[in-house]
């Protein structure tokens, strides 16, 4: 008999035991490289390019936050000073702020559409479902900067669709859209949500198509109603891919540079600034990368911290739920 | 508790290729508190009548009711049935407690403490008590049945209905379970209705049993009825395992000698009151006869004996069953287990005349049955009785 710990791996003594037993020698790493040496070819060149491409300027980023390395030279070793600049100034504290109210209001409205796309498509009968799934998510598979360019001509105020309609509908003159009051906040949001909610549409469908039959069948025969049956069966199935979409829709969103940027540019002047535009102004149009990385890193931080809320949060959800 | 009455039911499915006709006119009528089992082939059409009934399949053409009322527009939650599904149907989120009390929850006005009482009495039928908080995910395959099984009773519906309950268990847990429902059912008298493909369980299992195949019933009856006296060659070759021998036979009378059936390489000799019972015109018959009835005997009477050779020998333990070839037929024998033929030794079969089924082989209705020749008889009397 052999002693099994908790990982069902066998104890120390008992994995001496069973190798003395059958003559077996203990492998090292490099005996197990030797004998899987294919396996590690195979995955060589995909480590090389990731180390090229990802992880070295990652680290290497990491290391120009702490340098005042600009366009051309390498810079010298400051110390904190990029962090104590970001954390300072005012437009990084403006744009941080937008950037959450950006995100989570895309985020969520995104996830609200893409519920709602997904339980009208679970409706439709198969063959004319692929079609109609095809077309609401279009917006999706659109490049990030046709979507700017589509919501710029219905939103723009010399040419733009939307502020004619709303002078023939109330007959007063449009506000800019993409300038005055709370406009451009709106616009943003409301434009990133069109675009993206086909991905969060796309993984509720799968979830949905994937809910057994025989779940919603039982729960009628119980007496459910239609709302209680969502309730009860749909929903519950839903938690896992509300996860996954929440965390990656967060990151996207917090990364999202090519529509908003089309649209205001983060402006007029720097009303509606983003991290991510921000970012690029203070990389390419002031040229100093030790700062605009280090705004990367804070919009890093964002993602990872909504990440892991979610996850615990919905966890604990998951737990209470009945 | 209630009657549920077929009366002349038929589901159209309407599908891209065309209408398909999944159960055409049935007729069934299930009094209270009997055990029905729904037996055929895969697409026989067995299931959509359950579903018709549970309320998950529209009807299209003809009634059901239920204690003399019709449902056919009733919602599922407004027929007061419970179902038991093959995939149990558990909700994965709740525990067992919370997926057993669903249901009352729903649809009764119980308060808490009462819905908890009959939960924790349906767990004990069920032996499940110390599952009551765990989730579906962590139970075994034979602890969900369970579950499902006790999440029906614990409403105590008007009608159980059950798709292929045990299909998704080995073949150890089926025995035990279907003990375990008959047990159940007699416990609580609660009408049942019960789907499967597997004759073995309807035998054992029902009251009643409805074969159908193609949408159409074949036949209803006990299962000794439907064992002894099939009412046709569908019913005839579905109940019964190994499945019953057929062999074409055409009768024939040669004058002074007894009337005999002959097939291909064989003749076997019947008695006139046997083919007193047949239509005088016809002559073109299946001959059926079970594997158990079939007896390997070299000291057969020799107008009652078939020469076969042995194809293969499985030894099953209790018994053995013996694959024989008559002149290009296959055979099947069930036979004790100290009878073991070598594989390719020539022997002689022989069965009894009371065992023998005839069937019509253009119509493939029964013609006559050897057991019910008795009964025949009986009924004939009675009929020249009320005559005279």
């Amino acid at each position: 008999m052999y002693e099994w710990n908790w990982y069902g791996t066998v104890s120390q003594e008992s994995a001496q035991a069973i190798r003395r037993k059958y003559g077996l020698e203990e492998k090292t790493i490099l005996d197990r490289m030797k004998e899987h040496w294919i396996g590690y070819l195979f995955i060589i060149p995909t480590f090389v390019m990731f180390t090229l491409l990802f992880y070295f300027p990652i680290a290497r980023g990491v290391f120009l936050t702490f340098t005042n390395t600009r366009l051309g030279g390498s810079g010298e070793f400051v110390g904190l000073e990029n962090y104590t600049w970001m954390v300072t100034n005012d437009l990084f504290q403006f744009a941080f702020g937008w950037t959450l109210v950006f995100v989570f209001g895309t985020t969520f409205l995104q996830l609200a559409i893409g519920l709602l796309a997904a339980l009208l498509l679970s409706e439709v009968v198969r063959g004319r479902r692929e079609w109609l799934s095809a077309i609401i998510m279009s917006p999706y598979f659109s490049a990030p900067l046709a979507g700017g360019v589509i919501w710029m001509w219905f939103l723009n105020s010399d040419f733009g669709m939307l502020p004619r309609l709303w002078v023939d509908l109330f007959n007063s003159p449009a506000p800019s859209f993409l300038a005055s009051g709370v406009w451009p906040y709106v616009s943003l949001i409301v434009a990133q949500s069109w675009h993206d909610y086909g991905y969060a549409g796309i993984i509720y469908a799968a979830a949905i198509v994937g809910i057994p039959r025989e779940q919603y069948e039982a729960a009628a025969l119980a007496g459910a109603s239609r709302l209680r049956r969502f309730r009860d069966v749909t929903l519950p199935h839903l938690v896992t891919p509300t996860i996954i979409i929440l965390a990656l829709r967060t990151a996207w969103n917090v990364a999202e540079f090519a529509q908003p940027f089309e649209l205001t540019g983060g402006g007029p002047g720097t009303k509606t600034m983003l991290l991510s535009i921000f970012t690029y102004q203070t990389a390419y149009v002031n040229l100093n990368f030790g700062r605009a990385y280090t705004i990367g890193l804070a919009m890093v931080a964002v993602s990872m911290t909504a990440a892991i809320f979610y996850v615990t949060v919905i966890q604990e959800e998951e737990e209470l739920y009945v | 508790m209630a009657r549920v009455e077929f009366d002349n039911v038929t589901k159209v499915f309407e599908d891209t290729s065309g209408p398909i006709v999944a159960v055409e006119e049935l007729d069934l009528d299930i009094p209270d508190g009997e055990f029905v089992v729904l037996v055929g082939p895969s697409g026989c059409g067995k299931s959509t009548t359950l579903r018709m009934l549970a309320g998950l399949e529209t009807i299209t053409d003809g009634e059901i009711r239920l204690d003399g009322e019709r449902i056919n527009d009733r919602s599922p939650k407004e027929r007061d049935i419970a179902m038991v599904f093959q995939s149990y149907a558990l909700y994965p989120h709740k525990t067992v407690r919370q997926n057993m009390a669903y249901g009352l929850k729903l649809s009764s006005d119980l308060d808490d403490e009462e819905i908890d009482r009959r939960v924790e009495e349906a767990a004990r039928m069920m032996g499940i008590e110390d599952l009551l908080d765990k989730k579906p995910g962590s139970l075994s395959g034979g602890q969900q049945q369970r579950v499902a099984t006790g999440r029906a009773i614990v409403r105590e519906p008007a009608v159980f209905l059950f798709d292929e309950p045990l299909s998704n268990l080995d073949a150890k847990l089926r025995k035990h379970m279907r003990t375990e429902l008959s047990r159940i059912h007699s416990e609580l008298g609660i009408t049942t209705i019960y789907v499967t493909h597997d004759q073995e369980e309807a035998m054992t299992m029902a009251d009643r049993i409805a074969i159908l195949d193609n949408g159409e019933l074949q036949q209803v009856g006990s299962p000794k009825e439907v064992y002894y006296r099939p009412a046709n060659v569908f019913v005839a070759d579905f109940i019964g395992s190994p499945s019953m021998n057929f062999f074409d036979v055409d009768l024939q009378h040669d004058g002074a000698g007894s009337p005999a059936l002959v097939g291909n390489g064989f003749t076997y000799e019947v008695s006139d009151e046997l083919t007193e019972l047949l239509d005088a015109s016809e002559t073109e018959f299946v001959l059926g006869v079970r594997p158990e009835n079939v007896r390997i005997a070299e000291d057969a009477p020799t107008g009652k004996s078939i020469s076969a050779t042995v194809d293969v020998v499985e030894v099953v333990g209790s018994d053995n069953f013996v694959y024989l070839d008559v002149s290009g037929r296959e055979c099947r024998v069930r036979t004790s287990s100290e009878i073991e033929p070598e594989e390719g030794e020539t022997v002689t079969l022989t069965f009894d005349e009371s065992d023998l089924h005839l069937f019509d082989r253009n119509s493939e209705r029964a013609a006559v049955h050897g057991h019910s020749r008795a009964d025949h008889e009986a009924q004939k009397t009675i009929a020249k009785e009320a005559e005279a």
